[in-house]
């Protein structure tokens, strides 16, 4: 059954909208129908006064290949890839002035590999005087830094490095590498059988050293029972999920890369 | 047209990212899963923009890629279950179409697509929101997805059917029940 509609489609329509169509029969529909001239009107005049907002230009900056993040399995994260903007906008300009973040290992200094896979609060430092306190370290601004920011609802929060997120949620990443130029985001591979420390990338790209990077990409929420882990690395070359297995398997980073593992309880309602 | 290689991100987002949200909200109401998911459009246009050659063929990209990230919503949507409302039972279980249907229509399109998504094959529900919500004709349809006219007169068939078993066992109370697998699901791969 074809559609009965004497209207064009809104293929066309944006087509014509955009230039792409110049169709005759188009025009002269348009000329004589205001339900379709009214579409055309809305797409044309958003198109003149809508807002850049800050994701698309954290994309343009970006020389990562998005599309490098989807060829990639990832059997703990549930549906597509997601990205918002709205109140993180805000949340990001916020942090700016100090950051509220998750900081990394540096080789010589004490890792949180000891937290590897292990529900509970990130970054549970040895040189934290309440091991386990779940406040999220408070760093000087121009260190390396990386925040985890949770959509729930349409409301984005800067993840308080204890709360449980749920089934839903997105989330995201913000990341200001200091003086290194690569940012890749791993997950623990739960299919692997010959390593437990198989990783997944689930991003890998350039990042200005010196700026915050908000990552073009986010995950969502499955409704798998257990907690969620994410391991940033910084680098100063490319790494592979090999050579991120082999820099982080160490009791400390290694030199030349910075790394934070984010191991996020998870709270699951049965229905 | 300027080709997508050569454009700024802010034109690239100022010509195409108001469509791509009207075209998501038409699937997906005004709903920050509409936000999320236009978005998500742009960004996969923009990651690919080098294999998209021929500014002619973008909206058709963007038909294509949104329509599939909405089915991957009403699917989600409809595995967790609960945030689904029944329709009205007056209600007819058919799709509007096109420009001239109206908010109603579109709510009581959305909830049917809601209710049938993970009961339906991905490419019938593909023709269904692009013939129906969209108003696409049949070959429009198949330059999107990459089949023929005549196939996506088959799909769209299959899926009125579809809809046909369902109206029928919704009446009776059994597909809400007991997991509702109207029609033969495996015997129409392409």
């Amino acid at each position: 059954m074809n559609t009965t509609s004497r209207h064009p489609s809104f293929l066309e329509l944006d087509r014509y909208a955009t230039g792409a169509s110049r169709s005759p029969e188009t025009r002269a529909h348009l000329s004589s129908c205001s339900a379709c001239r009214r579409h055309i009107d809305r797409v044309s005049g958003a198109a003149a006064s809508i807002e850049i907002p800050a994701w698309v230009r954290e994309l343009a900056t970006s020389s990562v290949a998005h599309s490098a993040v989807r060829s990639t399995a990832r059997p703990r994260w549930s549906g597509a890839t997601l990205v918002w903007s709205g109140g993180l906008a805000s949340a990001l300009a916020a942090a700016a002035v100090l950051l509220v973040v998750a900081t990394g290992d540096r080789p010589g200094e004490p890792t949180v590999t000891e937290t590897a896979d292990r529900p509970g609060p990130v970054g549970r430092d040895r040189k934290s005087p309440q091991p386990g306190h779940s406040a999220p370290y408070t760093g000087a601004k121009g260190a390396e830094a990386v925040g985890l920011y949770i959509k729930r609802a349409g409301r984005v929060s800067l993840w308080d490095g204890s709360s449980p997120v749920m089934p839903g949620d997105s989330l995201r990443l913000k990341v200001v590498p200091g003086g290194f130029t690569r940012v890749a985001v791993f997950s623990p591979d739960p299919a692997a059988k010959r390593s437990e420390r198989a990783l997944i990338e689930l991003y890998a790209g350039a990042v200005e050293p010196g700026r915050g990077h908000l990552i073009p990409a986010a995950w969502k929420v499955d409704r798998a029972v257990g907690s969620e882990t994410l391991i940033v690395v910084l680098s100063r070359a490319p790494l592979s999920p090999g050579d991120a297995v082999r820099a982080i398997a160490g009791p400390t980073a290694r030199p030349g890369v910075w790394v934070r593992r984010f191991v996020i309880p998870k709270q699951v309602v049965e229905n | 047209m300027q080709s997508l290689q050569d454009a700024d991100i802010e034109v690239v987002y100022r010509r195409y990212f108001p469509l791509i949200r009207d075209k998501c909200a038409r699937m997906l109401g005004d709903s920050a899963e509409a936000q999320d998911i236009a978005q998500e459009t742009f960004m996969r246009l923009w990651s690919n923009r080098a294999s998209i050659a021929d500014p002619r063929a973008v909206i058709a990209w963007l038909y294509r890629t949104s329509t599939r990230l909405a089915i991957d919503n009403y699917r989600r949507i409809s595995k967790r279950g609960g945030e689904v409302q029944c329709l009205d039972d007056a209600a007819e279980f058919t799709l509007s179409s096109g420009p001239e249907s109206t908010v109603e229509d579109r709510v009581h399109s959305r909830r049917l697509l809601h209710l049938v998504a993970d009961k339906v094959p991905q490419r019938e529900l593909e023709a269904a929101i692009l013939s129906r919500l969209d108003g696409l004709t049949h070959e429009e349809i198949g330059h999107v997805v990459g089949a023929s006219g005549r196939t996506i007169r088959r799909w769209l068939s299959r899926f009125d059917r579809r809809l046909a078993d369902f109206t029928a066992m919704d009446k009776t109370g059994q597909g809400r029940e007991t997991g509702l697998v109207p029609g033969d699901m495996t015997g129409d791969k392409r």
